[in-house]
């Protein structure tokens, strides 16, 4: 009896004695655990079904469980490994004293099972408690209201424990083949190897060099947003290829020629530190790669999907002006102004009342665009623009002041680009400028996010429509753009008697109840001749909700995901802080004997500390700057065109991130000076 | 003329919970001459750490002086006394305390780097030196690249760089093989011969016969000493051997 208590004991007391070390390994254990269940807990979620837009939460859910899964592993994995290195001596020792290996195996293996156990229970039990919590925050991103209560989801549950159990019986086997591999001399004397001085690999420095210039290029260079988003992750790689190539083998060849420089080397200031960082840096470049990395995705996630939440309003306001929109397209002449009297009768017949309506019509061309000049495209491949034609008075009475233009006059709005000119060619005629636009018509935004560049032109008359659209389809018969409309009405009221009135006017114009979905289109035979006109109408408050969910949904996950990211920096740190303590000790007593004062040693110790731990943050910061032209070109394609709202979320995630790295660099730090002396 | 004076050194450790007091040192007078090549001997817990933690400035004495060219190290200032250590003494230690980090050349320069000197200066002053200890083609080496003795004598070409008024050495064959302690004795001895001070604390016999002058302390205090006169290093090996065998019976004073 007392045997087989004896190894449990003996690992519960390894535990405690190496508190230093495993106290953070099993808090990372139960906050990745509570994470995975949270994320889960949510998408399993009945009271999810009722949200509209359910299915964008699930699957972002669905996608976070992945994430976290892979970098629990990954991470967990990293931490252990470090520990094992740590307690080899230890181990060493135990084989020495007399333990077999099958008995340090069963040590082993009873602190893996108090681990795993312990970290599974504590996490599944602060998994539980925050649940809701979580859940309700997001549900508040979406503004869906929750009801209060307490639930636990037992499917969650499940998959949190069979997922962790495997994490935690690969790391056993890990380290079971570890000790198995090695003799106790090794593991006795693994601490004192002396470490050979690391290899310039300037070839690898010069190839990280180039990928990372290559990623920043991209990034700059990319001028439309479609095709920001197809060399996004082309960059990304690129820039994680040169990230960890130019802190591995870039950091030691700058460091080789600094100190071949012997007038450079051999002063009192750079002596030691050049000397030390090399070691520093052979050791720490992978793990400050890491930090560097995972810094950096944390601050796009979360600069980007805050962005988005926060510009999500003005979007909105953008693409759906009025509470029900109708979107004609080869309508007849009279078909926009019929429609809106119809929609004002139904709402007075129905007792709402309406706040404002309006309705236009206007002209899609495509057209070829070069030099400032629009031309007729000769075929298909030279589309590379895209025009927006309103007469003069489908503005005047969408703005509600009377426009007056010749005609050899335009009012013209261009998304980007300069104001300078005062005149453009049109298909070969030069029109005046009479005035920019500030602003394009609203619920025209797709203007902006096509990737081609476009622009909107208010042109005094019918004739020079037509002179357009006949220039523009001379050479291509593919495709022609057609006459479009608009019909919008805004009521009085909640947004549950908006969305009555939606389904009223649905009601209305599709007969078949059946067919009746949120962007369905309907088509009528049209009389001019170039076969069926199309309508479809949209609902703001409908769009809204599934907006909020999509990216509320969206913003959430990358708040929790950055957590994620964040925790394993931290922890990298942390790990980072007491092996540099240790390897460190001895090298400063030794420097003191030789004649270093300790306030010279501390002043040497706080430089190299300062350097590895905010070059990481400071490269991640360079990352950012060169990723912003790219991710605000992406951000176009969600139709969010607020520079000014995407650099304060930039700036102030990094400003809040670099206050957290600076808290945990202060906190572990300490931990460091504490071993250092 | 004296190089350094040692006057009623006594040194207590306080135990960390204040209440038993270890007399370390209870009153050690002796001085060394220029040129002079003096071993301390003294069984473990003796105080010969102690005390040459005391000449090497890195500890402070209870009450007591010691003179260094006449400037009392015990009252520099804490800011000061790491300058002072690097330009008066060197240090040759047991286990080397060489940086695995640095290159045998750069670990010997070390001290004149962190004075501030020229290069020009250290590697003029670094050539001679490393011809006289024989490690001219280790230099680019790593201390883990080499053995013991050559790490040894990468250690000593440290302590010789600074030109140093005295050498301090703490067990410096400790951690060498017979063949490699007999090579640095020599050395200790050719370069005394030159007009280096050496002080060099040991518990071998055989060490401590190479000194002009063997000081053995016993319970703090200087016990005995034995000057080598016209002694070969056998002779004095005989007498150390018989002194020891006195102490450790529990012999009178001068004996």
């Amino acid at each position: 009896m007392r045997k087989i208590s004896f190894y449990p004991k003996l690992a519960l007391t390894n535990i405690r004695s190496n508190g230093k070390l495993y106290y953070p390994y099993l808090l990372t254990c139960t906050f990745a655990v509570a994470m995975f269940y949270i994320v889960l807990f949510i998408r399993y979620n009945e009271g999810l079904q009722s949200v509209r837009g359910a299915a964008y939460v699930e699957s972002y859910m669905a996608f976070g469980s992945v994430i976290i899964s892979i970098f629990s592993l990954v991470i967990l994995f990293y931490t252990n490994s470090f520990l094992m290195k740590r307690r080899r001596r230890e181990l060493g020792l135990y084989n020495i004293l007399g333990m077999e290996k099958r008995h340090i195996a069963s040590v082993l293996f009873f602190e893996t099972i108090l681990t795993g156990l312990g970290s599974l229970f504590l996490g599944i039990l602060t998994g539980i408690v925050f649940s809701k919590l979580v859940y309700m925050l997001l549900m508040r991103l979406i503004q869906f209201p929750v009801p209060l209560g307490m639930s636990v989801s037992f499917p969650a549950i499940l998959s949190t424990v069979t997922l962790f159990s495997v994490i935690f019986l690969v790391i056993l086997c890990y380290n079971l083949w570890h000790i198995r591999l090695s003799n106790p001399i090794d593991l006795l004397r693994s601490n004192q190897v002396g470490q050979k001085e690391p290899k310039t690999k300037a070839f690898l420095a010069l190839f990280g060099l180039l990928t990372l210039a290559g990623g920043y290029t991209l990034a700059i260079l990319v001028k439309s947003p479609l095709d920001a988003i197809l060399w996004f992750f082309i960059a990304v790689i690129l820039v994680i290829i040169g990230t960890y190539c130019l802190f591995t083998a870039g950091s030691i060849t700058l460091l080789k020629i600094l100190r071949s420089n012997k007038t450079y080397y051999y002063k009192t200031k750079h002596f030691i530190s050049i000397s030390s960082m090399l070691y520093r840096m052979k050791q720490n470049a992978v793990g400050l790669s890491n930090i560097c990395i995972l810094s950096t995705m944390v601050l796009v996630t979360v600069s980007t999907t805050a962005t988005l939440y926060a510009g999500m309003s003005s979007y909105i306001d953008a693409m759906y002006p009025y509470d029900i929109g109708l979107r004609f397209e080869g309508q007849e002449e009279d078909t926009l102004s019929s429609y809106s009297s119809f929609l004002e009768d139904l709402a007075a017949e129905k007792g709402y009342e309406v706040t404002a309506e309006t309705w236009y019509e206007y002209w899609n061309i495509s057209a070829g665009y070069e030099n400032g000049e629009v031309f007729a495209p000769s075929d298909y491949n030279t589309i590379n623009c895209y025009l927006v034609v309103l007469k003069q008075e489908e503005y005047s009475r969408y703005v509600g002041q009377d426009i007056q233009l010749d005609q050899d006059e335009i009012l013209l709005f261009i998304p980007e680009g300069n104001h300078s000119a005062n005149t453009v060619t049109l298909f070969g005629t030069e029109y005046r400028i009479q005035a920019y636009l500030e602003d394009s018509i609203s619920q025209m935004d797709g203007i902006r996010v096509s990737g081609f560049q476009s622009m909107l032109i208010v042109v005094s008359d019918d004739a020079t429509v037509e002179r357009f659209y006949q220039a523009a389809y001379q050479n291509t018969e593919t495709y022609r753009g057609n006459q479009s409309g608009y019909v919008g009405i805004s009521i009085e009221g909640s947004d549950e008697e908006k969305l009555d009135f939606y389904e009223i006017i649905c009601d209305f114009i599709y007969k078949d109840p059946n067919t009746k979905t949120d962007f369905s289109e309907i088509s009528v035979p049209n009389g001019r001749g170039n076969g069926y006109a199309t309508l479809g109408i949209h609902s703001r408050q409908m769009n809204e909700d599934e907006y909020f969910a999509m990216y509320g949904a969206f913003l959430f996950l990358g708040i929790f995901l950055g957590l994620l990211f964040l925790m394993a920096t931290i922890l990298i740190m942390y790990y980072k802080q007491i092996t540099e303590g240790y390897d460190d000790r001895e090298r400063f007593t030794i420097l003191q004997k030789v004649g270093m004062s300790p306030s010279e040693v501390r002043a040497s110790i706080r430089s190299q500390v300062l350097t590895v731990f905010f070059l990481p943050l400071t490269v991640a910061g360079i990352h950012i700057c060169f990723a912003f032209p790219m991710i605000v070109k992406i951000i176009q394609v969600f139709g969010l065109y607020d520079l000014p709202l995407f650099i304060v979320s930039t700036v102030s995630t990094f400003v809040l991130f670099a206050i957290i790295y600076l808290l945990v660099y202060t906190l572990t730090a300490r931990v460091y000076y504490k071993i250092v002396r | 003329m004296t190089i350094l004076e040692v006057r009623n050194l006594k040194k207590i450790y306080t135990t960390r919970f204040g209440g038993n007091k270890v007399q370390a040192l209870s009153d050690v007078n002796f001085t060394v001459e220029e040129g002079e090549y003096v071993s301390i001997m003294g069984e473990s817990g003796s105080g010969k750490t102690t005390l040459l933690n005391i000449l090497a400035a890195l500890d402070k004495p209870t009450s007591g002086e010691v003179l260094l060219r006449d400037v009392d190290i015990t009252t520099i200032r804490d800011s000061q006394i790491s300058a002072f250590r690097r330009d008066n003494l060197g240090f040759v230690f047991q286990d080397f305390n060489l940086l695995d980090t640095f290159s045998l050349q750069d670990n010997i320069l070390l001290p004149l780097v962190l004075a501030g000197v020229h290069y020009a200066e250290m590697s003029s002053r670094l050539k001679p030196i490393a011809e006289r200890l024989g490690i001219s083609a280790i230099l680019k080496k790593y201390p883990y690249e080499v053995s013991g003795g050559e790490k040894q004598r990468a250690a000593v070409a440290r302590a010789l760089i600074t030109s140093p008024q005295l050498i301090l050495a703490d067990e410096p064959t400790g951690s060498l093989d017979s063949r490699a302690t007999d090579a640095l004795l020599r050395l200790f001895a050719e370069i005394n011969r030159e007009g280096q001070t050496i002080l060099m604390v040991t518990h071998s016999v055989k060490a401590a016969s190479h000194a002009n002058r063997v000081l053995f302390i016993k319970d703090g205090e200087v016990f005995h000493q034995l000057y080598r006169g016209m002694m070969s290093d056998e002779e004095l090996y005989q007498k150390i051997t018989d002194t020891l065998t006195i102490i450790a019976t529990g012999g009178e004073r001068n004996a």
